[in-house]
């Protein structure tokens, strides 16, 4: 399991059109089946990261690309993004953006990139029937993928992209569209991704899931990588987060307030579990 | 099918069925008739053929409402321009107020109007009984690019998408306070704001779904293949012969009529 997957070297990106803003990555490891949680503020450079490893930065934008990016032993800048598609997978925020609009309904919708990579068709059936039960889509099937809800929508996408089985999925604000029983939905099927041992880069605003879900939290602002750790240490930095212009977690705050009001000394708890526990521990009347 | 982003009507019937190609050979053979007979009568034919096969498709109600509106303007200012300026108008046949309509201008527009709107409702027959899916694989099975195909079938969903985010632009203005209904003068200028945001955002929205097909292999250099499989029938067949054969009774007897 500690085999690197994905590799930036002193990876350096300019996008022509905006020129104060640069992805600059001067190292990064991301371990194969690992889930890679991606903070960061608006216009940090969150969607830039995920478009470098996906290879849609530089083979779909214009720009100048220095250093390199490689997924496993393919450098990005020399693939293309047929090859990079079969082993790195992109769900982005709009569910609707994402459907090609070459299937009119799910199985269409799901079977338009094995179409496209050539399969056969009793391949493509096979394939579609398995993600389709994997996903739990089977009731929409045969439905146009425009008339389902937002979180089914964006679950047909990540069934879309997952039909291709990349070895890497990433999810950029999958959820921002999405009211919350729909992101709950769309958290516990990538919770049952993470299972199988899929390597996932997820971005998100949502901080309770990715501490619960995530090996690594990645805090990227004004194109750089700020920190990178483990949940709990990045989530309970309430003055990192402040810093970059992030808001930590009520329960985290709740902490901070008790420090300040002078009853409390240790580590801030990120969840609602730990902090129970460590409240519990601190004050024995709760008990 | 309440909210598919299509022209496309789903009934069950065999013109539903039938294989794009068949359609396309169809509308071909029309136009080729109707330009090189240059025959009122045959025009009117296949006018009235094409709502026959409505009939069959049994949409028959959504297809006359569809032409109504859209080639009833149309063919109104047709005969109107026409009757009145044509140059090779001469004899007044009567007059609105002081305009007079000319005889021959009226004729032109007859014969012209007649032609478009027969060859227009062939085109609207085949949106609206073509499951735009069944085009790209059609297409590819009789060796046409792919990516014809595939232009074909989105350009098909653009309209009705494009009608459903005007609808959505709408709706925001108006909870705005935007004035939308009423006069004339008043609708006009609730329409003009809703341009940008419907440009725009059909735009990026085009550059999203590049990304979306990109990302998923569209410009990979393999032999595409197709999930839903289309096939080139019988009935096709005899469709397409069936049209020939009218349409060679008609070439034969052509000038006859």
């Amino acid at each position: 399991m500690n085999q690197t997957i994905i590799e930036f070297n002193n990876f350096k990106w300019h996008y022509s059109n905006n020129k104060k803003f640069r992805l600059d990555i001067q190292e990064l490891k991301i371990r194969k089946g690992s889930f890679v949680g991606i903070i960061g503020p608006t216009g940090a450079g969150k969607t830039t990261f995920c478009y470098s490893i996906m290879g849609v930065v530089p083979h779909l934008q214009k720009g100048r690309m220095e250093g390199s990016v490689r997924i496993k032993e393919i450098e990005t800048k020399n693939s293309s993004l047929n090859v990079l598609s079969q082993k790195v997978g992109l769900v982005v925020q709009n569910p609707l953006s994402q459907m090609s609009g070459a299937g009119l309904n799910v199985e269409e919708e799901i079977a338009f990139g094995l179409e496209n990579h050539g399969y056969s068709r009793q391949e493509m059936i096979k394939k579609v029937k398995k993600i389709i039960e994997l996903i739990g889509l089977k009731e929409y099937a045969r439905r146009s993928p425009f008339e389902l809800s937002g979180g089914q929508q964006q679950k047909v996408a990540i069934a879309s992209i997952l039909v291709l089985e990349p070895e890497i999925l990433i999810l950029d604000e999958p959820t921002g569209y999405l009211d919350p029983l729909s992101t709950d939905m769309i958290f516990t099927l990538v919770k049952e991704l993470k299972k199988q041992g899929k390597t996932i880069i997820f971005v998100s605003h949502k901080f309770e899931y990715l501490n619960e879900l995530c090996d690594e939290i990645i805090l990227i602002n004004k194109g750089k990588i700020i920190k990178k750790g483990a949940p709990t240490e990045i989530f309970s930095d309430i003055s990192l987060l402040s810093k970059n212009n992030l808001s930590a977690m009520d329960v985290t705050n709740l902490f901070a307030r008790l420090k300040k009001a002078g009853k409390w000394k240790k580590r801030f708890a990120v969840s609602v579990e730990e902090s129970e526990k460590e409240l519990r521990s601190e004050f024995p009347w709760m008990r | 099918m309440a909210l598919m982003i299509t022209s496309f009507i789903q009934r069950d019937s065999f013109i539903q069925e039938l294989n794009p190609i068949s359609k396309i050979f169809l509308i071909l053979l029309v136009i080729a008739s109707i330009i090189i007979l240059d025959n009122l009568y045959i025009t009117y034919f296949f006018l009235i053929n094409v709502f026959f096969l409505a009939y069959l498709a049994k949409i028959e109600k959504e297809f006359v409402k569809g032409i109504t509106i859209v080639m009833l303007p149309i063919a109104v200012w047709f005969l109107i321009i026409h009757g009145i300026v044509n140059p090779a108008g001469k004899t007044i046949l009567f007059k609105i107020w002081f305009i007079p309509f000319r005889k021959e201008g009226l004729l032109f527009a007859l014969n012209f109007g007649s032609k478009l709107v027969t060859i227009i409702s062939y085109f609207y027959f085949f949106i609206i009984t073509t499951y735009p899916g069944d085009i790209v694989g059609s297409f590819s099975k009789i060796g046409l690019p792919y990516k014809a195909g595939f232009l074909i079938n989105s350009s098909l969903q653009m309209l009705p998408l494009m009608q459903r985010r005007a609808e959505k632009i709408l709706e925001a203005q108006e909870a705005r306070g935007l004035k939308v209904k009423g006069k004339l003068k008043d609708r006009f200028k609730a329409y003009t704001p809703l341009i940008i945001p419907l440009i725009l955002g059909a735009l990026m929205e085009t550059y999203e779904r590049v990304l979306a097909i990109e990302i998923r292999g569209f410009s990979a250099k393999v032999k595409k293949t197709h999930y839903k499989e289309v096939n080139f029938e019988k009935k096709d067949l005899i469709f397409c012969f069936t049209y020939l054969f009218l349409t060679l009774i008609l070439i034969i007897g052509g000038g006859n009529f």
